[in-house]
């Protein structure tokens, strides 16, 4: 414990001063006199920017600074078990919900942040690879390794100097986020975060690598494998390949995200790079490690025979074959789609599958029913359930993602009775109206939305000026179901015609990317709770340190 | 308020600061009483972080418009 505290407070005194010396939050106003300066209060502020004006911004920053924060704890649990040479499974054990925690926010916190840029910016999505939304995505991915890792040295002492790298690598992730959304270093829609203090995050970043990086080859000999890999078709490939595609992605992610810098630096000009070079590169590695999903949990520890790879994987890939085939037959050509979705099958079935047998097995010999099975499946084991749900969620998520493919989009000039179409809807202008509030003005558009003729009700995008900060923005109106949104934007008003300029999306299946984030969040809460073997554990522990007490009394 | 956040802020690194020392010594001399010192140290930095975070926000609220963060970022109607 005493250089956990060591290591927490080191982080906690670069915060400290930088907040103090360098970006104080406290520093007054004055104004020049010829008595010399004289306090000043202006009667009015600059206003918050318009784009943060947002009720999901009241939690986004704090959820990934929950996150960022957070992987403070588990990386200074590695380094103090590095300094101690006490580097056996302890220090993953005792940091595992202390990883499930900041993991948990850091993800609510991206999401939150896809749902504001989707709700703000009006470009029609939710999540365009901007260096700082990669920034908070860099550290995640790195975690997620982390948390699948760890579990190859509980179960088998195995890829300890492995951990070590990834929870360094999570935690330089988590300071190089901060880093990049706070310098300015590379633009971003995240401008408003700027200030002065890179420079000392630069430095700061340089101490935790050599810091860090030092201390593991000084102790690396104390980290060497209990065990070797049985078989490449076993659980710990399974989690070995997750481990390094979710590697790829972070370096994938990252090359592209410094990429300006790197470039200004070499050939003295910022080549900046854009969401498709991020979309070719990360849609199949996200395929990848969604059909990892679902088949790494259908993997036996240690060897996998046949007849059990045939027994496991029979039912999801017979599912998958069938969704994907009809998903052909209905029209479905887009292939990383028609992917995600056939994937997404087969995850879900196996998951199904999982719940399924250990169920039946716990009617079999305890005659329980089916629900109160699932019940105590789950809970004396929330770990491993809890893990499930998550990957549920995971699927969800890729169902939403699978769903931009299908993006349709139109743009018109548009005043009392014109029409736009767009698919099979159709949204026809009611009225234009003009207003103001304390706050700023306004222009809004009425329109009717219809789709096969049948009326939806109406949406009224705006388009607001606000006062203080004397900007512009769009304010979006969204029709969200199940199966697609309408989303229409006021992007302006045409000079020539004085009509107002819409943008109309549907956008298929997004509802499903923020209920496969709750469903995650749930989840990680479920494995987070401690399971009747833990807690059993935890008493027979309690009743033997009490007998030993007792003796030692005696 | 802004001199009680700043006092928080500096009293936040000075325990910060302590902490590191008292806990590196601690544990490299396993002296128990250096560990707990380290640990109150950590638990007032805590607190002294808390108490610059309420200072701020009671600016916020009051619209204190002499702090120029507030200046900078707020105003009565946003």
């Amino acid at each position: 414990m005493p250089y956990v505290v060591a290591i927490l407070m080191a982080t906690g005194a670069f915060f400290a001063s930088i907040t103090f010396f360098v970006a104080n939050p406290f520093g007054e106003l004055f104004m020049a006199s010829t008595a010399g300066p004289r306090p000043f209060q202006p009667a009015d502020g600059n206003g918050l920017n318009p784009l943060l004006q947002y009720h999901s911004m009241v939690i986004h920053p704090p959820m990934l600074y929950l996150g960022y924060v957070g992987f403070a704890v588990p990386f200074a649990f590695a380094m103090a078990a590095l300094i101690t040479r006490q580097l056996g499974d302890n220090w993953i054990r005792t940091t595992r919900r202390w990883t499930m925690v900041p993991w948990m926010f850091l993800g609510t916190g991206i999401l939150l942040g896809g749902r504001w840029a989707y709700s703000v910016l009006g470009w029609g999505g939710y999540w365009g690879w901007d260096p700082v939304e990669n920034a908070s995505l860099l550290p995640w991915l790195a975690g997620t390794a982390f948390l699948h890792s760890v579990m190859i040295q509980e179960k088998r002492g195995m890829l300890k100097v492995w951990n070590v790298v990834l929870i360094i690598t999570t935690f330089f992730l988590c300071i190089f986020g901060t880093f990049l959304t706070r310098s300015g270093i590379v633009s971003s829609v995240h401008a408003f975060a700027q200030s002065n203090i890179g420079p000392f995050f630069a430095v700061f970043l340089g101490i935790v690598l050599l810091f860090s990086v030092s201390l593991l080859f000084l102790r690396v000999e104390f980290l060497k494998s209990e065990n070797k890999l049985d078989s490449v078709v076993s659980r710990e490939s399974g989690f070995l390949f997750n481990n390094w595609i979710l590697l790829a992605a972070v370096f994938a992610v990252l090359w592209g995200t410094i990429f300006p810098i790197i470039s200004k630096a070499v050939q003295g000009v910022t080549v900046t790079v854009g969401a498709p070079f991020f979309n070719k590169v990360a849609v199949p590695i996200g395929l990848l490690l969604l059909f990892l999903t679902g088949a790494g949990p259908l993997l036996a520890w240690r060897k996998t025979s046949f007849q059990s790879l045939r027994r496991n994987f029979t039912l999801p890939l017979a599912a998958a074959v069938v969704v994907g085939v009809a998903l052909f037959l209905s029209g479905v050509r887009h292939f990383y789609a028609w992917m995600s979705l056939f994937l997404c099958a087969f995850v879900a079935v196996s998951i199904l599958q999982e719940f399924f047998k250990g169920a039946r097995t716990r009617q079999k010999t305890g005659g329980e029913n089916f629900l109160r099975a699932i019940y105590n499946l789950t809970m004396r084991n929330t770990r491993r359930y809890g893990g499930y749900v998550v990957h549920l969620g995971i699927v969800l998520l890729f169902v939403g993602f699978a769903g931009q493919a299908f993006q349709a989009k139109t743009k018109g000039l548009m005043q009392d009775g014109d029409e736009l179409r767009v698919k099979n809807y159709v949204l026809r202008g009611i009225s234009v109206v003009s207003g103001d509030t304390p706050n700023y003005t306004f222009q809004k558009i009425r329109l009717a939305v219809s789709k096969d003729g049948q009326p939806l009700g109406t949406l009224e995008p705006d388009r607001r000026f606000y006062k203080a900060s004397q900007q512009p923005t769009s304010h979006v109106a969204i029709r969200s179901s199940l199966a697609e949104d309408v989303y229409a934007v006021l992007a302006g008003q045409d000079p020539d015609t004085g009509k107002a300029i819409v943008e109309v999306f549907v956008n298929p299946l997004v509802a499903w990317v923020w209920i496969g984030g709750f469903v995650t969040f749930l989840g990680t809460l479920l494995a987070m709770v401690p399971s009747r073997v833990e807690r059993q554990m935890a008493e027979m522990r309690q009743a033997q340190e009490a007998g030993v007490g007792v003796s030692d009394a005696l | 308020m802004n001199e009680v956040g700043s006092v928080g802020l500096i009293a936040a690194l000075a325990f910060a600061a302590y902490g590191v020392v008292a806990g590196a010594m601690g544990g490299k001399l396993r002296s128990l009483r250096m560990v707990r010192s380290a640990e109150r140290a950590a638990a007032a930095f805590f607190v002294m972080i808390t108490l610059a975070i309420v200072a701020l926000e009671i600016q916020i609220l009051r619209d204190n418009f002499h702090n120029a963060y507030v200046a900078a970022h707020l105003c009565p109607t946003s």
